[in-house]
């Protein structure tokens, strides 16, 4: 066996797991107003889609 | 006495460590983006944990056999450096036990002091941290919440082992030029006025179209199933939950963070291909029929493709850009690489998980880093500034939308009735779903301002009252813009 040098208690000490998360692969279904067409487009993060403003239509997945 | 202030008595782990039931080691994750390759172990919950080399030598080595000594025997011939017996009781007691890796070994049960636990960084909780029956888990930030399942996991294996054979190179080859060719023609030749008069003249042909769009969702999933399938991993099940505020499909495709990059991105990539199919599907569908919804409905299918590629919530382009990079869940790096880029830290003070990136990896992930935290921070902002006044016209919309259907009912005119009782429902699912988000927010906040100053009741106190002034000054302006009225 060749042993080069000592591993530090320092060096034990910053070993660090982390937990995953599980992966999920996510299709959203998103709404859409039937007069302003898709807004995901607009909506780039999904949020907008309900904020671009008083008259929201939802009608379409 | 262990050196860095650890203490250890070394009489304490008198029988031989073993694994906690169910732990399987994955090996090192392939590809990665870290200086040094971390490894991969599942504990019998399905909760993956990367561990970084020393520590996966050790639970490697733990086998309910072997004593503290001889695994630090081992463990040091294959590091080709000295790892002691005490070291190795440390790293079990202190770094293993607490994540449930090993059995029976409590931190208390090794003679750790109390101060010791806290000497190093341990175990990162993705997301503000969770525990279940005194084992962490994950809980991530921006993930899936509320899920149901649609396909369990064994017809989601199955599904992907039939749907395997699509992913041979020829079989692509041929979804990808014949899907070109008709994009091109849909947009120069065919064009798509004709379906948008059809839905114009017969709403009801939404329902065609949302029919169509969730069916196409759950062959996208199933792309997801089949690519993890054909990788050689096994996907979970099929289902759908709320993210964000949306309804959402998904696939857990845990498994595959055990194949190589390639795999995984074929993986990622697989939804978005078996939408190339759906859409072929739907153009031999046009060709019986000539009904020109069925074109409205690729189109549709190819923005939503667009939109799965966004890099910035947990969509397609998300996977597709942690794997490229090699480093899993990128939002847990959000914050290390803040703080690693602001501070100037020693080497040995730095948060490993940014200090651990390759160049490159690390180059990217700043750079996504730089765009999602603005982007992410600008959008909740909104959505906190506005909710009353979004949930108020979506809560009028699916108001309007029921007595819509109650008056289809009364004319006998079910279809329409329906299309309207669709979206009654989606809209009155989007309440629900702001609130749901609201919710979890104000959660985070609290358990966040509670956890942050661990230990010194003034900076508590100082917490509690500038998330109570926020949480006050955000209702003024509500109330002040006349949000939380005329409902």
């Amino acid at each position: 066996m060749s042993v080069e040098s000592s591993v530090s208690m320092r060096e034990l000490e910053l070993e660090s797991a982390e937990l995953l998360p599980n992966r999920e692969t996510l299709y959203v279904a998103k709404c859409y107003s039937p007069w302003g067409g898709p807004t995901q487009a607009a909506g780039a993060i999904g949020l907008v889609n309900i904020l671009s403003g008083d008259n929201i239509n939802v009608f379409v997945i | 006495m262990i050196g860095g202030g650890a203490t250890v008595t070394t009489d304490t782990l008198t029988q031989p460590p073993r694994l906690a039931a169910g732990v399987q080691l994955l090996g090192k994750l392939e590809d990665s983006g870290f200086a040094e390759p971390p490894s991969l172990l599942r504990r019998g919950d399905g909760q993956v944990i990367q561990l970084p080399r020393i520590m996966y030598l050790v639970a490697r080595l733990i086998d309910g056999i072997k004593q503290p000594a001889e695994i630090a025997l081992l463990a040091s011939a294959d590091l080709g450096r000295t790892l002691t017996a005490d070291q190795v009781r440390y790293l079990i007691a202190v770094k293993l036990a607490p994540l449930g890796i090993v059995a029976g070994q409590p931190a208390d049960a090794a003679g750790i002091s109390s101060g010791t636990t806290g000497g190093g960084p341990g175990p990162h909780r993705a997301g503000t941290g969770a525990a279940l029956a005194g084992q962490p888990t994950a809980s991530p930030l921006l993930a899936l919440r509320a899920r149901a399942t649609l396909l369990p996991e064994a017809a989601a294996a199955a599904a992907g082992t039939l749907l395997r054979p699509l992913f041979h190179w020829p079989v692509i080859a041929v979804v990808v030029v014949t899907t070109g060719v008709l994009d091109y023609w849909v947009l120069t030749v065919s064009g798509l006025s004709a379906g948008l008069r059809q839905l114009l003249a017969n709403p009801v042909d939404l329902l065609l179209v949302a029919a169509l769009t969730i069916v196409s969702a759950l062959f996208h999933e199933c792309g997801h199933a089949a690519g993890c399938r054909y990788g050689g991993a096994r996907p979970g099940r099929i289902g759908i939950g709320l993210y964000l505020v949306w309804p959402s499909f998904f696939t857990n495709v845990t498994d595959s963070y055990r194949l190589s990059r390639a795999g995984r991105l074929r993986t990622d990539l697989g939804g978005l291909y078996f939408n190339l199919l759906f859409i072929l599907l739907l153009a031999g569908a046009y060709a019986v029929t000539s009904a020109p919804v069925l074109l409205l409905v690729i189109v549709i299918s190819h923005l939503e493709m667009l939109e799965q590629l966004l890099p910035f919530v947990r969509f397609d382009g998300y996977f597709i850009l942690s794997d490229l990079v090699g480093v899993p869940d990128l939002f847990n790096r959000v914050v290390p690489v803040v703080r690693d880029t602001l501070s100037r830290a020693a080497d040995d003070g730095r948060d490993p998980r940014a200090a651990g990136l390759r160049r490159p990896a690390r180059i990217v992930i700043t750079a996504w880093v730089l765009l999602v935290v603005p982007l992410l921070v600008i959008a909740l902002g909104y959505l906190l500034l506005r909710l009353p006044a979004a949930d108020r016209a979506l809560w009028h919309s699916a108001q309007r939308a029921t007595d819509l259907a109650r008056a289809n009912v009364s004319g006998h005119r079910y279809a329409a009735a329906a299309a309207d009782a669709l979206g009654a429902a989606l809209a009155a699912a989007s309440v629900a779903g702001t609130l749901y988000l609201l919710a979890g927010l104000v959660r985070r906040a609290l358990t966040g301002g509670w956890r942050w100053p661990a230990g010194r009741p003034r900076r508590r106190l100082a917490a509690a009252a500038a998330l109570a002034a926020c949480a006050a000054a955000l209702i003024l302006l509500w109330l002040a813009t006349g949000q939380l009225r005329n409902w």
